[in-house]
């Protein structure tokens, strides 16, 4: 193979063509190679091919966004897992034989700590999710649970392509729960948008499921028939929008707003600040409360 | 070690971390390859900045930190479940490819210019996406890299030029003359 090989001012410069795009180069040197380069085409298209070559590689790969429940998966992991401890090893510092000795002392202890919670399960181990939706629900009100649950089951522990649905898509996979989607994109901030809408199902309940994304934080619109006995009654509104209560919780890194509708529970489940949380089941109660009302 | 440093807040390090997950995904889909690879790589990483987090200095770089966790992460990863024969060696693949000089053309899609870049030795694409994509210093790089900056240097400049020889070969396939791939 046959390289082209540069003398004198071209070779110094192409050997520093690189450090001079990155702007690495002392300014002595880099003035150097910019002289050069006005003086000499072929050096200078040369640049220009790496130049340009340097930016296409950036757009391409910048093009790349992570997917919306990505933000809430890491969070969800950082909710479970403690900032390291004073005894324990920190990354890259410890050797292994400092890091083994450790775990000797703490089997001849014979001390487990069993405080420690479990993991955020695979995306594709369903049981283990189940068991994990269980229990970060265990000390909610069972009313607030099935908002909870399918936001978790269906928003977090799921991959969404990288090419999202079309309204008309989602419309057809609302059905009868159409109208929701025009109700929710009317009322939402200019910020959010609308990532997946559909009906869906988990463990035999079914729902009427609008996705939502602001920025990196992960917004459901959870909505699915009230079953028997189930009511918010009892329990003390966070708010009250004309004359309708919207009830608050906070479970597993999770914040939920829940009101009722007819024979419907709806709720707002996210991973936004409570108050936040609380102001994105204000601004959609009105719309979707109304929607629901002509969904009986 | 610190023994006794302040015990970290989980908000303090979100608001420093997690404004960085796009750059961090984006460089992990092309060290491991794959979309759900990455989301796995970048979830470790985040939860080993997060237990080290009483190890960063305030004030100096998250993002290069978080970026050296990431590699660190992203290299176990590959050790764990990649085949490391997926990717020929360097010195092979210099040998394979044409001498050319060219800027990619217009007509090279993105999708091109990625499967190029993924194409290139391990260690000449970290340094080409930490420079050129993520647009670190030599300096930030080499120690993400835990290289010299001389390394970083000779690693960037080679894995550029198989990506120009990659997509000039490309290019030539599709019959662009070598004026329409200089085109900007």
């Amino acid at each position: 193979m046959n390289h082209p090989t540069f003398d004198g001012a071209c070779g110094h410069t192409r050997e520093h063509l690189d450090a001079y795009l990155d702007h690495e180069l002392p300014a002595e040197t880099g003035s150097e190679i910019l002289r050069h380069l006005e003086t000499c085409p072929a050096c200078a298209a040369d640049a220009e091919a790496r130049g340009t070559l340097k930016s296409r590689v950036r757009a391409a790969a910048r093009a790349i966004v992570p997917p919306p429940e990505l933000a809430v998966r890491v969070r969800l992991r950082l909710c479970e897992e403690p900032a390291r401890r004073w005894w324990q090893p920190a990354w890259g510092a410890a050797p292994r034989w400092a890091m083994a000795a450790a775990f000797a002392l703490i089997l001849g202890a014979g001390v487990w700590y069993t405080g420690r919670p479990q993991p955020l399960p695979a995306l594709d181990d369903r049981p283990a999710q189940g068991a994990f939706i269980r229990r970060i629900s265990a000390g909610l009100a069972g009313v607030l649970r099935p908002g909870l649950a399918d936001h978790v089951h269906c928003a977090v522990f799921r991959r969404y392509p990288a090419n999202g649905p079309s309204a008309a898509e989602m419309l057809a996979e609302l059905g009868s729960y159409r109208d929701l989607l025009g109700a929710v994109s009317a009322a939402i901030p200019k910020s959010w948008h609308v990532v997946m809408a559909h009906r869906c199902s988990y463990q035999g309940r079914k729902y009427a499921h609008v996705i939502l994304r602001d920025g990196d934080r992960l917004i459901s619109l959870v909505v699915t028939r009230r079953e028997q006995g189930e009511s918010f009654s009892g329990m003390t509104p966070a708010r009250t929008i004309g004359g309708a209560a919207i009830y608050a919780a906070e479970a597993g890194g999770f914040r939920l707003g829940g009101f009722e509708s007819g024979s419907y529970l709806a709720f707002v489940v996210s991973d936004l600040e409570p108050a936040r949380n609380l102001e994105a089941a204000s601004l959609l109660i009105r719309d979707v409360s109304r929607v629901l009302a002509q969904n009986l | 070690m610190r023994l006794f440093s302040r015990k970290p807040r989980l908000e303090e390090f979100e608001a420093a971390a997690l404004p960085h997950l796009g750059d961090l995904y984006r460089t992990a889909t092309r060290l491991v390859g794959d979309p759900a690879r990455a989301d796995d790589v970048v979830q470790e990483a985040y939860l080993v900045a997060w237990k080290n987090f009483d190890r960063f200095e305030p004030g100096t770089n998250c993002r290069a930190w978080l970026f050296r966790i990431l590699f660190h992460c992203a290299h176990h990863y590959r050790r764990k479940w990649l085949n490391p024969r997926e990717v020929p060696d360097a010195g092979e693949i210099i040998e394979q490819v044409p001498a050319a000089s060219a800027a990619p053309s217009d007509r090279i899609t993105d999708e091109e210019v990625l499967r190029a870049l993924d194409a290139i030795p391990e260690d000449y694409r970290a340094a080409v996406l930490l420079v050129d994509v993520d647009e670190f210093s030599y300096k930030d790089a080499a120690g993400i890299l835990e290289v010299p900056i001389g390394t970083v240097m000779s690693r960037l400049s080679r894995g550029r030029k198989l990506l120009r020889d990659r997509l000039a070969a490309l290019a030539q396939s599709y019959g662009l003359t070598n004026r329409e791939g200089m085109s900007a």
